[in-house]
């Protein structure tokens, strides 16, 4: 009998055991014959790839890092698992008025500066992907903010709205003097240049429902005080009420941290304003316009409503004549000549590098307006929806990006005889340690050749294998590696993508999806 | 490699079952065990696996030669030989976690400027470190008998069920089953059970609470509410409890599925209704080796019984990590239990049982605090954001948010911190009919898959997830 009882719930037990090991070798065997995808169409980017094995990268932990970075990427029925686990998110409570509240990628141990050495070890790993020089847009959620500053750290926060996306906003009165100190040392140091100051506010301070007021702090507040901050050398910009007037209109995108190019107008309108300037109408520009963007809240957040409802992106090319140069990180003094926009574009998540092809560290405009200005904009991202409307007023424009400068700015200034000298950041920059001791490195900085940061990711497979002539094509693969070092987390993707966008700075290239194609084009349209 | 890891799941997981199930032989059996811990280990620390195998190897040699000079009456050279085996592995212990820790507070007390080393951390040097001292003293001691093969040694050691974040298994607990061990349907299935129970609890509550924590407790301080201050608290809580244990359930289950049985090592310790009684239910194998190998020999309660707590509560502190945030954690909880010890503890336990839960609860949170923060300073300007002396506000908009976007998850979580799944278990082990045990087989295996399911979709679509207790 009591045999018996023990057969009988032996034989239940045994149905617990089949149904598991069932599953994980039924699993086990598809992740291993299934073939492995190589893109993910839904997070648009390339999946990691299946690492070489080499003894150097075994014994570095590259290896592993990698195939367990391949392993989760080429999992059978990814994308399937990835929206159970958006929808997982969903059901974790309710979303009154459809309000979320997106976390940014803090790590556990980001807080913990004195944390062991053993974490240090793993956010080396870390570091080399938020390597501050290597990708586009450190203003991005999350990007760069950090840890640094007590501003930055609840930047990683996203407010969703329905289908729309805004950062929480953190100000910081300690960053906002050292800011204000910088720009009044430009405007001590450089006589005779006019200084400008511009400062853009972000969408959550216009479109934060009245009812989660005090969820972000108030950036009109930090503005003011910055201004207060300023000495009477700086021309202030007010931007924020020429956006404020226009708040009904779509100057910020949805799934975007930028403003569209009409909130750069607004700011535009300021500046003109500031600088007695006649500011051309906008319908005196051919207006373009590319649909379909769904920018870094998105990747970020995987947030369907977001993705329903696509961004588009216009821009105005301005009729004036000029003539453009590009100059790439590691090589100040060799000009390619570009175009104002990159008109190729094709809509996805880097749609808003049409201006100015992205972030390049100088960009030269000379233009046939004789009034005997040159004007240099120093800016981060914010600048680059900005930047094609000071063509009109300017014989030279100089489009210097804050992050990647390599030169002495100062010196730079002097030599070029330029007249007036227009800094704009957005709100969340100048409450950002890294990016203001960005604005005091590149004051006077020596030049030092710039080493491409290859060393921190291998290049592999991809390029061993691949004849050379198609090195370049094969380029974007290097990306999912990248990306598969550090494991995929949706706040990283924003950090990513924009990378790509470097690599192939690197290249001279665009960073747009079908890298052959638009060089093809590019190459086609010449020097536009 | 970390069990809440596809590649563990669905490739090494199968893989070490088939081959360990499919071969007969006791001791090839035991070479499969092993080489699969060695690559388990390998793949996270290619390098330092050659440490764990050497401490292996020394710490099998010393108990051999302990055992021998025991046998034949030589007390001081087995003394001896116990003396050269702590030295190293407590050496070892001191170079990789405390060197940076100790060179840096040597330069703030006598102004030199020593370059301060950055050695990175093995993983799990603090769990097997442990684990190989208790050994060699219980040799010592001869409480067990000294292993005569190293590959056996080296496969306690490096099993990788408990390797990188614990329980502490005592050699003296699996000697025997290093030997000879079967699985029973019975432990095969129940050690999944508990395998996929104790993923759930890393997957779907601790990684979950762990974004929400640093949202609280790394926000600046002047941004912080009151109510936000408590409630990140409150998370980092419930994720350490729920990170642990998980790590220890996982350990367990999978130590069973290989017939063997480590003891329990969390016993819901949220419920319980005093310090003294926390530390019974918290971390059992953690607490259970400071009393063995230190508290006892240091004289126990029977001589300068408070000097003893302090000692193991330093350590304890220690252990938990190179800071001194941790030291503090320790001897607030030594302070604590003297003070229970003194007298407290018997007002305890004629109170109502729901003012000693709050008591406990309410320090256990203050606890967590300083464990977290190592920033001294920070620390301070946290409390006070807590106990409101820094003016800031009550509540704040986004914590209200945040609080019902999480809302049903909170509930679930905190209500699983109560023993409901042991009470479940107890009552389905009563059922006697066939019908209703094939019900709950039927159950059991549904809702595993369904964990399972869950839990692939959630590291599926979250790769990012350390385990906390690296850092030990």
């Amino acid at each position: 009998m009591k045999q018996q009882k023990k057969q009988s719930s032996n034989h239940f037990a045994a149905i617990n055991i089949c149904a598991i090991l069932l599953t994980l070798f039924f699993m086990g065997v598809l992740t291993l014959i299934l073939p492995k995808p190589t893109v993910s169409e839904i997070e648009k980017r390339e999946l990691a790839q299946r690492p070489k094995w080499s003894i150097s990268d075994w014994f570095s932990g590259e290896f592993s890092k990698k195939y367990d970075a391949y392993y989760a990427d080429t999992f059978p029925g990814r994308e399937k698992f990835v929206s159970v686990s958006s929808h997982l998110e969903k059901m974790k409570g309710l979303q009154p008025d459809e309000v979320r509240i997106h976390q940014g990628n803090q790590s556990q141990n980001s807080a913990d500066p004195s944390a062991s050495v053993s974490q240090e070890g793993q956010n080396k790993e870390e570091n080399k992907e938020i390597d501050y020089n290597a990708y586009h847009d450190k203003n991005a959620p999350g990007n760069g903010l950090s840890g640094e500053g007590s501003g930055g750290e609840q930047v990683g926060s996203l407010f969703l709205y329905q289908n729309m996306g805004m950062q929480i906003f953190g100000s910081s009165e300690k960053a906002s003097q050292r800011y204000a100190k910088i720009i009044n040392s430009y405007a001590e140091e450089l006589d005779g240049v006019k200084v400008y100051n511009l400062i853009a506010p972000s969408s959550i301070e216009f479109y934060l429902p009245q009812k989660y007021q005090g969820i972000s702090s108030s950036e009109k507040e930090n503005i003011q005080f910055l201004q207060e901050q300023l000495s009477n050398r700086v021309i202030a910009v007010d931007a924020y009420s020429e956006i404020e007037k226009h708040k009904e209109e779509y100057i910020y995108f949805r799934t975007d941290h930028h403003w569209t190019v009409r909130g750069a107008y607004a700011a535009y309108i300021a500046f003109c304003k500031a600088a007695q300037l006649e500011p051309l109408a906008l319908d005196k520009m051919e207006r373009h316009q590319i649909d379909g963007f769904v920018g870094t809240f998105y990747n970020q957040t995987q947030d369907e409503k977001l993705a329903q409802t696509p961004d588009f992106v216009e821009y105005f090319v301005p009729p004036t004549q000029m003539e453009i140069w590009r100059y790439q990180r590691g090589k100040p003094f060799q000009p390619v000549k570009t175009s104002l926009f990159a008109s190729y574009a094709t809509g996805g998540p880097n749609t808003y590098s049409v201006f100015l092809h992205g972030d390049f560290p100088l960009i030269h405009i000379k233009t046939d307006n004789h009034t005997g200005k040159k004007i240099m904009l120093v800016k981060e991202s914010f600048g680059n929806a900005f930047a094609p409307f000071l063509v009109s007023h300017y014989d030279e424009v100089f489009i210097v990006d804050q992050r990647y400068f390599e030169l002495n700015l100062t010196d730079f200034i002097k030599e070029k005889g330029i007249t007036d000298l227009l800094i704009l950041n957005n709100i969340f920059a100048i409450n950002t340690e890294v990016r203001i001791a960005e604005l005091e490195k590149i004051q006077h900085q020596t030049y030092v050749p710039y080493v491409p940061p290859v060393v921190t990711r291998p290049k592999e497979e991809p390029i061993e294998e691949q004849p050379q002539v198609e090195e370049e094509q094969k380029e974007p693969l290097e990306n999912p590696q990248l990306q598969s070092e550090n494991t995929p987390t949706d706040q990283t993707k924003p950090q990513k993508k924009p990378k790509k966008t470097d690599d192939k700075k690197e290249k001279e290239e665009k960073p747009y999806k079908s890298l052959s194609q638009s060089l093809a084009e590019e190459e086609a349209k010449g020097g536009e | 490699m970390v069990f809440s890891n596809l590649f563990f799941i669905y490739l090494f997981l199968p893989l070490n079952l088939f081959l360990y199930f499919i071969i007969k032989n006791r001791t090839w059996k035991n070479v499969v065990l092993l080489a699969f811990s060695l690559f388990f280990y390998a793949w996270g620390e290619p390098v330092w696996v050659f440490m764990l195998m050497l401490t292996a190897f020394l710490d099998y040699m010393w108990a051999r030669c302990i055992e021998y000079f025991r046998s034949s009456g030589q007390n001081t050279r087995a003394k001896i030989a116990l003396s050269a085996s702590l030295i190293f592995d407590l050496g070892m212990l001191v170079v990789f976690k405390y060197s940076g820790f100790l060179i840096e507070n040597l330069n703030a007390a006598t102004g030199l400027s020593l370059p301060i080393p950055k050695i990175a951390l093995p993983i799990g040097i603090s769990f097997y470190t442990f684990q190989t001292i208790s050994y060699v003293l219980d040799v010592y001691r001869g409480q067990v008998s000294a292993q005569k093969r190293y590959y056996k040694y080296l496969m306690y050691l490096s099993s990788y069920h408990q390797l990188v974040a614990g329980p502490i298994v005592r050699y003296s607990d699996v000697a025997g089953e290093i030997e000879n061990r079967t699985t029973t349907v019975e432990d095969f299935s129940e050690g999944l059970t508990k395998f996929c129970i104790g993923l759930s609890k890393k997957v779907l509550v601790s990684n979950v609470a762990g974004k929400l924590v640093t949202q609280y407790m790394d926000a600046p301080l002047q941004s912080l509410s009151v109510a936000g201050a408590w409630f990140g608290v409150l998370l980092y809580s419930l994720q350490l409890y729920y990170d642990f244990s998980a790590y220890s359930d996982m350990a367990i289950g999978l130590g069973r599925i290989f017939g063997f049985h480590y003891h329990k090592n969390f016993d819901y310790p949220y419920l319980s209704k005093s310090v003294t009684e926390f530390w019974r239910r918290w971390h059992i194998s953690l607490g259970s080796f400071f009393r063995d190998y230190v508290y006892i020999p240091l004289g126990g309660n029977r001589k300068h019984q408070i000097f003893n707590i302090c000692v193991v509560w330093f350590l304890t502190g220690l252990w938990h990590g190179a800071s001194w945030n941790f030291i503090l954690w320790g001897m607030f909880y030594g302070i604590l239990l003297i003070v229970e010890k003194i007298g407290l503890l018997k007002i305890l336990e004629k109170i109502p049982a729901v003012f000693s839960r709050c008591y406990l609860l309410f320090l256990t949170l203050i606890g967590w605090t300083i464990f977290y923060t190592t920033d001294m300073g920070r620390l301070g300007g946290y409390f006070k954001v807590m106990f409101g002396l820094s003016g800031n506000p009550l509540t704040d908009p986004q914590l209200s948010i945040e609080f019902v976007n999480n809302i049903f998850w909170l509930i679930a979580v905190i209500v699983f911190c109560a023993p409901i799944t042991q009470k479940v278990k107890g009552w389905l082990a009563q059922q006697e009919s066939d019908a209703k045990k094939a019900l709950i087989g039927l159950a059991t295996a549904a809702m595993n898959l369904i964990l399972l399911f869950l839990c692939t979709s959630m590291l599926v679509g979250q790769s990012y997830n350390p385990f906390l207790y690296f850092r030990f």
